[in-house]
């Protein structure tokens, strides 16, 4: 198929999870044997560089210059994969470890090496109980064969890598409430500047990825990042995993080059609509993802900083004309409305107050006074909050209201 | 280095914050979760300002100043953020006004009326829902409500709070949480557990609106004040002339303040500097007989006894065996000064007017009742009593002498250096101390036997009463033309 | 096997914060929540205010602070869950066991929106005390009612 790509999703059918021979049958840590054996940590991080990268978690920073900067600084640092994975709709990272996560680890290891940390964490949702099962036996299996431990191959790299569940919240994906979460806090978003690669966790540098971005890392490493910087999107390369959901035939997990358009992704992988179904729109990226129309079906999905459609977290629900829009807009207020901090004013009460207000419209018509105080509630959502989540809440409500058409107000009963 | 705010150029130092600038350049700008050198919180989102070159809001309590910046703290959009979150707390308030205790007195009231934040339209109008949603209404609101009334210092409801953080980072004791998640937060104690502190006052000094306020039943003291058969006795603890004009701007010194206490009911009124002249008395007396290895720690403020109480037991034989110097005086007016004018100690209803909040925490003999600065503003608001009509009258006398020395103790320290100069023929170790933190290390250390000493003065409050928990607050407000 | 009480499992951790949040889940998983008896113990061991302990806990949802005996029913409305009529259940269990989502008002039953669990192709998910039921529609939904609550 086109577009098809294989970095992350390869052999999946020929891999027991629970196997680390398996991996190795495949090429497994030779990436990391290459690192020890011929490579400086800074040739490293100018491979990942090269590669351009981009974090997969949604804000698409560069991975490469993440790593530089904490590189450079001194004393006790850290590395964090971010497996917290809570966003609706989502569920690839937790296919990764599913499948493969010893090529997480092999990833983790890199990465963690390469800045200089002798300590990694995995932040795994707190639901993921099986997947912690399963990196907890990938871990013990790395470290009797010397790939995680005191003296990985035989060098004088040391690492350990220690499993952090969460305990039920979506703001702990950012990566500072994260951090907060970690050090015995409530998961509330810290201020930055200082960002985590000069103050993170214990105040120590830090660099957190989306396991999705990590999984990259063993393939770049064996196979350069000019070779990975040629796959898919010149302004955001590589590999993407999508979720399928929604109205399409085949629902599930694809893996394809970045660049590839919303089309390509329900037509050619998703096998098109189910029978008897109009398209409406698609949710881009989660709960707080962006509603693209038939016409914009052919834009191209990235993480280029000025897309105006982000990708995020490559949730790709397709909506059809039966579905009620309403329903939707009440799981969305509903979601926000409970995920919220609590912190900031804008985004704990306005949350509440627009839920509120979804509640009113789903049941029937609502008042002027309803509508206009949606308008300002997601004026301030996206203005004034103390970090994203509140412009993420605010999103797909207020691509409903200008998008889908003038009657979304208008309700026949 | 220089910074330019609303087109004008000021002098400041790197990294300095922009609030703090404002501030000190006598610039308006709204905020209700910083105060002061708390912690900035940067959850209210009021202190919004705008940045040359950039399109974002910025709150200007965590921005720091770099040369060249430009700052504009007033424009179209930022009056529209400010507007809308100041609506947003003001929703949950609206219309509570008149039976709230802090009205008048109130931060979030002071900024809706500046911002005119009067048509509020996240919650429906009658009329406009269907009688299940506004049954859901009411539900939603009240699930958030949380009431303390068991304490007997500290009323708290979260049916005023506006989750500013304000009580959490000053509480010396962090007895009260950031608790729960997003709609449903709670600023409270754990489990709800009825408030159990050292009652410093520190948390309802510094809330910006009614939901942590001193406890008391007014109306009742106000009837006894209002009861001819009753002698009502105000005792004025010197140290609330500094604090008096935050709460009733008329008073600006002593003999006003007598005039407002007059037009309340009081017949009589002592300023207590005559029972700490007692106190200093009788607690030089307990150090000069004492023994020498024990330990004197004074017992003046009911803070510090708590906290003894409460966390050192094995060192409360140590507090002075001196009563309050409130209950020292009461107890001469029920009985020497009620023989001497021929009054029946049973009509005598004494109240003293503090800067402390803990004291309510104890019952006492002869001391009938106890207010805060807060709680006389109140008073005086209730009655709508007009400066302008209120004379200024001089104080009433229990002896004819000049006590005004022993009021220096309201300091920290003082009295400390006042005890030591009527000691005679007697070397003493002492040791001074204030704040929750420092006394704390004071009496580990005593604890842990690394440190011995004769005599111990230590203050909850930082600075003393001077700055006690029951004193007010300046409450900004900013007159807009209507 | 010995009954596993709050303080042998304190005694698994160091008393560093960063254990607090892995400590509080443990006690949950095991008591069903952390009471404020725990809780206390658990401030003492770590030397923190009760009251931190308690935001911390009081923040995420797998820890509870209230004892429950009520049987839970979970709905999840994200989007999937939601374009496929999940709230047209959370609609059907309201009116017919007279709850609220969200509420505790009564004792036995209580009803509550979740988000997504990841098993958006199987949805809409419904949980009941923590048993996954998948792609339930409403005659379904009546029949889970049952197993759990009898006629």
């Amino acid at each position: 198929m086109k577009n098809e790509l294989k970095i992350i999703t390869k052999d999946w059918d020929k891999l027991n999870p629970l196997r680390i021979e398996d991996y190795i049958a495949i090429g497994g840590y030779q990436s990391l044997e290459k690192f020890i054996s011929k490579l400086k940590p800074s040739e490293i991080i100018a491979e990942i560089k090269e590669s351009q990268l981009a974090g997969r978690g949604g804000a698409g920073f560069l991975m490469g210059e993440k790593l530089a900067q904490v590189a450079e600084e001194k004393g006790t640092k850290y590395f964090i994969c971010n497996l917290d994975e809570s966003e609706p709709g989502t569920y690839k990272d937790r296919a990764i470890v599913d499948h493969n996560p010893h090529l997480l680890l092999e990833g983790i290891i890199l990465c963690s090496l390469a800045i200089g940390a002798e300590k990694a964490f995995i932040y795994l949702n707190g639901r993921y109980e099986e997947q912690r099962e399963i990196l907890a036996q990938a871990i013990q299996q790395a470290r009797k064969k010397y790939f995680l431990g005191k003296n990985i191959f035989q060098s004088d790299y040391k690492l350990s890598i220690e499993l952090f569940s969460g305990a039920g919240a979506y703001i702990c994906g950012e990566e500072t409430a994260l951090i907060n979460s970690l050090e015995g806090n409530r998961g509330e978003p810290k201020l930055k500047p200082p960002y985590p690669v000069k103050a993170g966790l214990f105040g120590c540098p830090t660099v957190i990825n989306n396991a999705e971005t990590i999984a990259n890392i063993p393939w770049i490493i064996k196979n350069s990042g000019e070779k990975y910087k040629e796959i898919g999107s010149i302004s955001s390369p590589g590999s993407k995993l999508f979720i399928l959901g929604g109205v399409v035939k085949n629902k599930g997990l694809i893996e394809a080059q970045t660049g590839i358009t919303l089309r390509e992704l329900i037509y050619d992988f998703g096998g098109g609509l189910l029978s008897g179904k109009e398209f409406w729109f698609a949710q881009l990226g989660g709960s707080s993802g962006r509603l693209l129309l038939e016409d914009e079906l052919d834009i191209k999905l990235d993480f280029n900083k000025k897309n105006q459609y982000p990708l995020g977290s490559g949730s790709v629900l397709v909506v059809d004309k039966t579905v009620d829009i309403y329903d939707l807009m009440l799981s969305w207020a509903s979601f926000f409305r409970r995920e919220s901090c609590g912190k900031c004013v804008p985004c704990r009460e306005g949350t509440f107050r627009l839920w509120g207000i979804i509640k009113r419209l789903r049941d029937r018509e609502i008042s002027q006074r309803d509508k206009e105080a949606m308008e300002d509630i997601l004026w301030t959502l996206n203005n004034t909050t103390f970090c994203p989540l509140g412009k993420f809440s605010a999103t797909a409500i207020q691509d409903a209201i200008t998008k889908l058409g003038k009657d979304i107000f208008k309700k026949n009963n | 280095m220089q910074i330019k705010i609303n087109n004008k150029k000021y002098e400041v130092t790197e990294g300095e914050i922009i609030l703090d600038i404002l501030n000190k350049e006598n610039i308006r700008i709204p905020t209700l979760c910083s105060y002061g050198k708390l912690k900035r919180e940067a959850a209210c989102r009021l202190c919004l300002v705008e940045v040359k070159g950039s399109n974002r809001l910025t709150t200007s309590c965590t921005l720091e100043a770099q040369a060249g910046m430009e700052i504009i703290t007033e424009s179209e959009k930022i009056r529209k953020a400010r507007s809308i979150n100041l609506e947003l707390l003001w929703s949950d308030h609206a219309g509570k006004c008149s039976h709230c205790k802090k009205n008048r007195q109130c931060e979030l009231q002071n900024l809706a009326e500046e911002y005119k934040i009067e048509n509020f339209h996240f919650i429906p109008r009658k009329g406009e829902i269907t009688s299940q949603e506004e049954l859901d209404l009411i539900r939603d609101d009240w699930s958030r409500i949380v009431v303390d009334d068991k304490n007997p210092v500290i009323a708290r409801t979260t049916e005023f709070c506006i989750e500013c953080r304000r009580c959490l980072n000053i509480c010396p004791g962090k007895m009260v949480g950031f608790n729960y998640r997003a709609g449903d937060v709670v600023i409270g104690t754990p489990y709800e557990k009825t408030l159990d502190c050292l009652f410093c006052g520190a948390c309802v000094k510094h809330c910006p609106t009614g939901a942590a306020t001193d406890k008391n039943n007014l109306e009742e003291i106000q009837k006894k004040l209002d009861d001819i058969n009753i002698l009502a006795v105000a005792i004025v603890d010197p140290a609330i002339l500094k604090s008096i004009n935050n709460e009733v701007v008329e008073i600006k010194e002593e003999k006003k303040l007598n005039g407002f206490l007059k037009e309340l009911g009081f017949e009589k009124i002592f300023s207590l500097n005559y029972g700490m002249e007692k106190y200093l008395q009788q607690i030089t007396e307990e150090l000069q007989n004492k023994k020498d290895k024990s330990m004197i720690i004074n017992s003046s403020c009911v803070a510090v006894n708590r906290l003894v109480e409460k966390r050192y037991p094995e060192l409360k034989k140590q507090l002075a065996k001196v009563d309050i110097p409130d209950e020292i005086m009461a107890k001469v007016i029920k009985t020497d000064y009620a023989k001497k004018n021929k009054i029946n100690p049973k009509n005598i209803f004494i109240v003293a007017i503090s800067s402390c909040t803990a004291k309510k925490s104890q019952s006492y003999k002869n001391l009938d009742n106890i207010i805060t600065v807060r709680e006389l503003g109140r008073m005086v608001r209730e009655r709508k009593i007009k400066g302008s009509s209120v004379k200024e009258l001089a104080k009433d006398e229990i002896e004819e002498k000049d006590f005004s020395s022993a009021e220096k103790i309201i300091k920290t320290g003082e009295l400390t250096k006042l005890v030591l100069k009527k000691i005679k023929n007697k070397k003493l170790k002492t040791v001074v101390t204030d704040s929750v933190q420092k006394t704390k290390e004071i009496l580990d250390d005593i604890r842990k036997r690394k440190e011995e000493y004769d005599f111990i003065e230590a203050m909850i409050c930082p600075g003393g009463c001077l700055n006690g928990g029951g004193q007010a607050r300046k409450i900004e407000k900013v007159k807009t033309n209507k | 096997m010995l009954a596993k009480t709050v303080e042998k499992i304190l005694l698994e951790f160091n008393p560093q914060k960063r254990n607090l949040l892995p400590v509080l889940k443990n006690i949950n998983s095991v008591f069903g929540y952390v009471s404020a008896k725990d809780a206390q113990k658990v401030a003492d061991y770590f030397s923190l205010p009760l009251a931190l302990i308690f935001q911390t806990a009081s923040f995420y949802d797998e820890i509870k602070t209230k004892k429950s005996s009520a049987i839970v029913i979970q709905v999840c409305s994200s989007s999937n869950c939601a374009v496929n009529g999940a709230f047209n259940l959370v609609r059907e269990i309201e009116i017919f066991l007279k709850i609220k989502a969200g509420d505790d008002n009564n004792l036995k039953i209580k009803l509550e929106e979740i988000s997504c669990l990841g098993h958006c192709g199987e949805g809409p998910i419904m949980l009941v005390n923590g048993k996954k039921y998948e792609r339930v529609n409403v005659s379904e939904l009546y029949k889970i009612l049952e197993e759990w609550l009898g006629n």
